[in-house]
């Protein structure tokens, strides 16, 4: 098994460039995280914390919360932070030690990723402590009729705040990785820096799937609209950087450029079949979200 | 890409040999002060300015499974709360870490594997900062909203237990970390080995200066933790930061504390005050207060006075 995988390892090592590794580990890490949280969710299991409440109570009580979203809070937070960290240093690593990457825009980079990220992990956290809060507020109103305030705030923070904020932070990690690529590519264009085949099979497919899953998450979050302007205006800039340099490979020879590109290209065509399918809504997030259909 | 990769044998810093003329090492050292200062005050202002600010943001939305209109209502100082402490705090952060792990690598004294390391944690540092304020403002509105109805039911008391565990323990926990971490990242940024002696020596009016600040910022922290429910935490991180400096200098400096020197590393300084100052006002305020039989131990100064 281990020498399977030195095999396979040698193999990508041997056979890919350095950004399709480094962007073959996002999309790894992403895999992972979501795999780390189906046991959890199958098995449904609750943490329980026994503590002292004080402000007027003085009493013990126990707060009970779902292991899976606590797994998931863990994997898709910090535990991804740290990967997408690791992705931008070592693309600057990468382009500095060739001379190509100023140390201001370095600086700007590290900063807009430590935004994205603290962006990203608000809505994370936001989106997944509501729902839970959520859920117990809504059954509460449900069966007494009491607390439909509380019902509201909840279901603004998760759906519309938590959801936007994700997205937000997703799509501004995504613009750090496109500006991390030297303003000069004309580098990029030469015909040996293209990628090939196979690299374009190991970006084009995990962007496909990717696209569809964040299409899919967009939906049920009500932030597909907002998530498709923001994609589709960084993917404009690409394109319009790329077409104002004359440097027509550069998309297909970076794979967060391809990967921008291909997931935008995705989330439309779902978005439209979706549409066109169940109808939309007079009122925003317009589409139906995959939890309302029968 | 080849070529690239053989290029690496600076470590892939970005920095070398650029940005103009270097500032001289004590200049330096004042600087990368001044932004811990400016850490410091965009913490207090957020804290301090968002109780001026009044009045309420409406947002009008429907909700979608049903159609039905509604209206989410936040308090403006909770708005300039998260813009000053969830984005103000991690930009002023990030200016404090990238100024100290800079002068560093300007001198060659950091390689590009605890460089690295460092960018990582301060990214955890940033999600825990932004992530915990904004969970304590929101949570925080919601409990007031769940307390009112947390006699009627097993449900609503159990959904009140919960709100208020998120509200009081976990964000406040997260945001003392959060800022704690980022000052572990910046002392363990400086060199453990000897410092280039001229070029990194200050004055001792810097010196206390840092160390002041450090003594103000203690006991200041400690009671905002304090009234977070999380004084602990700020009592066991700074002693935990504190005492695992100085295990790394006794070892590495040949199982002798010479590499401690206050006029080269003011942040140890800094350190050394501020957990004095937490510890003395831990001390003071129990005292004062009491102790609760159970964690947080700590009573809050809202409840006392």
């Amino acid at each position: 098994m281990k020498r399977q995988l030195e095999g396979a390892r040698g193999f990508v090592v041997a056979n890919t460039r350095p950004s399709t590794r480094i962007f073959l580990v996002y999309m790894s890490s992403l895999l992972a995280a979501y795999i780390a949280v189906l046991p959890f969710k199958a098995m449904g299991t609750q943490a329980q914390v026994e503590y002292y409440i004080l402000d007027g109570n003085y009493l013990f009580g126990t707060a009970s919360f779902p292991m899976s979203t606590i797994v998931e809070i863990a994997a898709f937070g910090p535990a991804m932070a740290v990967v997408m960290s690791w992705c931008l240093q070592r693309t600057i690593a990468d382009w500095s030690a060739a001379g190509l990457m100023p140390a201001r825009k370095a600086r700007a980079l590290e900063l807009l990723l430590a935004v994205s990220i603290a962006t990203f992990n608000a809505g994370l956290l936001l989106n997944r402590l509501f729902n839970v809060v959520g859920a117990q507020a809504k059954a509460f109103y449900d069966a007494t009729g009491h607390g439909y305030n509380n019902y509201v705030f909840a279901y603004f923070l998760d759906e519309i705040v938590g959801h936007h904020l994700i997205g937000a932070g997703l799509v501004s990690y995504f613009a750090v990785m496109a500006l991390a690529i030297p303003r000069d590519s004309t580098l990029l264009a030469r015909p040996d820096h293209a990628l090939n085949k196979g690299e374009k099979l190991l970006v084009l497919v995990p962007s496909a799937v990717h696209g569809v899953i964040f299409s899919v998450e967009n939906l049920e979050g009500q932030s597909m609209a907002f998530s498709l302007v923001s994609m589709g205006a960084i993917a404009c800039v690409v394109i319009l950087m790329t077409m104002a340099r004359r440097n027509k490979l550069a998309i297909s020879n970076r794979p967060f450029l391809l990967f921008i590109v291909v997931q935008l290209v995705v989330m439309l065509a779902f978005s439209a079949a979706w549409g066109a399918a169940l109808g939309v809504k007079p009122y925003a997030p317009f589409f139906y979200q995959p939890s309302e259909l029968p | 890409m080849d070529s690239i990769k053989s290029a690496r044998s600076d470590g892939g810093n970005p920095y070398k040999g650029v940005g103009g003329a270097e500032l001289a090492g004590p200049q330096r050292v004042v600087s990368r002060l001044v932004t811990l200062l400016a850490f410091i005050i965009v913490l207090g202002a957020g804290y301090l300015l968002s109780k001026y600010i009044e009045g309420t943001i409406r947002f009008p939305f429907t909700i979608a499974e049903t159609g039905v209109g509604a209206v989410f209502k936040i308090r403006a100082s909770d708005v300039f709360e998260i813009v000053t402490w969830s984005f103000g705090l991690v930009v002023a952060g990030y200016l404090l870490v990238a100024v100290n792990i800079e002068t560093w690598e300007r001198h060659a004294l950091l390689p590009s594997r605890k460089r690295n390391l460092l960018s990582h944690a301060f990214v955890v540092a940033a999600l825990l900062i932004a992530g915990g304020n904004v969970v304590h403002v929101f949570f925080n509105q919601f409990n007031g909203m769940v307390d009112d109805l947390a006699g009627e039911s097993i449900g609503a008391w159990n959904l009140f237990v919960l709100v208020y565990f998120i509200d009081e323990h976990i964000s406040h926990a997260m945001i003392h970390i959060g800022i704690l971490l980022v000052l572990a990242i910046v002392i363990a940024s400086e060199p453990v080995a000897e410092l280039p002696g001229e070029a990194t020596r200050v004055k001792a009016t810097v010196t206390m200066a840092a160390m002041l600040l450090g003594f103000v910022m203690g006991a200041l922290q400690l009671f905002a933790a304090v009234e977070g429910q999380a004084g602990l935490v700020v009592l066991v991180g700074s002693w935990a930061m504190l005492v695992t400096s100085l295990a790394v200098h006794y070892k590495r400096g040949g199982r002798s504390f010479d590499t401690l020197r206050p006029f080269e590393r003011p942040y140890i300084g800094f350190l050394f005050c501020f957990v004095v100052a937490a510890t003395i006002a831990a001390l003071l305020w129990s005292l004062i207060a009491g102790l609760w039989p159970a964690y947080p131990f700590f009573a809050q100064p809202e409840e006392v006075f």
